[in-house]
């Protein structure tokens, strides 16, 4: 983030010396990079084990590794682009922590997530219409998109050591899918100004909101008497998310053919 | 002339400098068998997350254990160690495994528990109450409950010392259908060898509440 600052204010003085600036709205493709931080509005509940399980975090940074915007008339276009996110939870560490919670009086409690027990991959794509504002220095690009949220629904398993007695519970909680890629409804705003005739900087503001139904299978297991009582957990979940970013906008191609 | 003398004389040497290290036999180099000697009882409380030794009862019947101790004796070990020109102390990394071998001359084929008291209505004294008992086990983080026989006879203790002889095979064995009534009890368990032999020890007497 500090670097993308120093790197605006070395151009800012460059864009004096180089004022030939490209009329507005001559620009055909455009193509960003930027990076920010999602920021939750309406968070996923978190009600039992399982929900520690899903490996969405809405405090996660992210990278918009590829973004472009084709402009097909003077304010309309199409943009679509992909982010990477950064989860910054620990699944194993909460999930351990809420069955803690949920049985810590009167048991003691070992747990593991199957795999790395990370959040895994998680990540964002869209596509839509972009509207274009732009003046000889300032653009104002309002979006309207759809896409996908990508994360993953782990699996877990904790043993439960029954205080003052011997007995042993398995609970498994078992995902029924892998992951879980729900469509989400992105608008936003890209707000720029150009330093250079074909380079801005810009402020990316976005609202992300995606609904999803999430299953799992809570099966109980008493080690000894090999009872096993099955629960079905299924958990509607929604969440949105702002997600402000700051990037750089680079004019690839003119209208004119530049 | 000397010179190639000198040369004759050190190429076996330098031979074996080149590929001495790189030299991994797939026979066991160490091969090792034991027998089972004897055994000894330690009774548990399991009230915490792990059970720990305790001497001094009276024992919650819904926590008491024991811990066996399967001490065992090296009757025969032999080293192969291959004849080289070159001591390995020489060598750099030889990266090859180990390939000791370590097995028993007589197998556990039978473990009985049984109760010298009155256990409850279904077993009187001189009962096997083995059933009652199992040993917890973990692989992987998996953890289960392994019928007392099976753990014994199976393959649990080999491999719990395939790359080491081990002379005290320690496992604990936990009570999961305690009686409904407190008093006091006294337990025995007998290891059946494959050779006949019968490894056994009481517990003392002991109050379960």
């Amino acid at each position: 983030m500090r670097s993308l600052l120093v790197l605006c204010v070395a151009l800012l003085p460059m864009s004096q010396a180089y004022a030939q600036l490209s009329k507005p709205y001559s620009s055909r493709w455009q193509t960003r990079i930027v990076f920010g931080t999602d920021m939750p509005i309406k968070n996923f509940p978190h009600g039992n084990a399982a929900d520690y399980l899903v490996g969405y975090d809405s405090h996660a940074g992210y990278l918009q590794i590829f973004n472009s915007s084709l402009f097909f008339s003077r304010h309309w276009g199409l943009d679509a682009g992909y982010q990477i996110q950064m989860p910054s939870t620990e699944t194993e560490s909460d999930f351990h922590r809420q069955l803690e919670t949920e049985y810590g009086d009167a048991y003691y409690v070992t747990s593991f997530v199957d795999g790395d027990g990370g959040n895994g991959h998680q990540g964002r794509g869209n596509l839509g219409l972009i509207y274009r504002f732009e003046s000889k220095r300032l653009l104002v690009y309002p979006k309207f998109s759809i896409g996908f949220t990508n994360f993953e629904t782990n699996s877990g398993t904790a043993y439960l050591k029954e205080k003052n007695a011997n007995t042993i519970t398995q609970v498994r909680y078992e995902a029924k899918q892998y992951s879980r890629t729900p469509f989400t409804f992105i608008p936003s705003v890209s707000l720029g100004y150009r330093v250079r005739n074909r380079i801005a900087v810009n402020v990316d503001i976005a609202g992300a909101y995606f609904k999803s139904n999430i299953a799992y299978t809570k099966q109980t297991r008493d080690l000894y008497s090999e009872v096993i009582s099955t629960e079905k957990l299924s958990m509607k979940r929604n969440a949105l998310v702002l997600t402000v970013g700051l990037g750089i906008v680079f004019t690839i191609y003119e209208k004119d053919g530049k | 002339m000397a010179r190639k003398i000198v040369l004759i004389l050190l190429a076996p040497l330098i031979v074996e400098i080149a590929i001495g290290c790189c030299h991994c036999d797939d026979t066991p180099s160490v091969t090792s068998l034991y027998t089972y000697k004897s055994i000894q009882l330690e009774n548990l409380d399991n009230r915490g997350a792990e059970p720990v030794v305790s001497e001094s009862g009276p024992y919650l019947k819904e926590a008491y254990g024991l811990r066996v101790h399967l001490y065992r004796d090296l009757i025969a070990h032999s080293s192969g160690a291959p004849v080289s020109f070159f001591p390995s102390a020489y060598a750099f990394s030889c990266g090859c495994e180990n390939n000791s071998s370590i097995s028993a001359r007589d197998s556990i084929t039978y473990v009985h528990i049984i109760t010298l008291r009155d256990f409850d209505a279904s077993h009187q004294a001189d009962a096997e109450i083995s059933d009652l008992f199992r040993v917890q086990t973990e692989s992987y983080g998996t953890q289960e409950l392994t019928r007392v026989g099976e753990y014994a006879t199976g393959p649990y203790l080999r491999y719990a010392s395939a790359d080491r002889f081990l002379r005290d095979m320690t496992f604990d064995i936990l009570l999961f259908a305690p009686p409904a009534a407190g008093g006091v009890y006294k337990f025995k368990i007998q290891f059946t060898l494959s050779d006949g032999r019968v490894l056994e020890q009481e517990t003392s007497e002991i109050q379960l509440m």
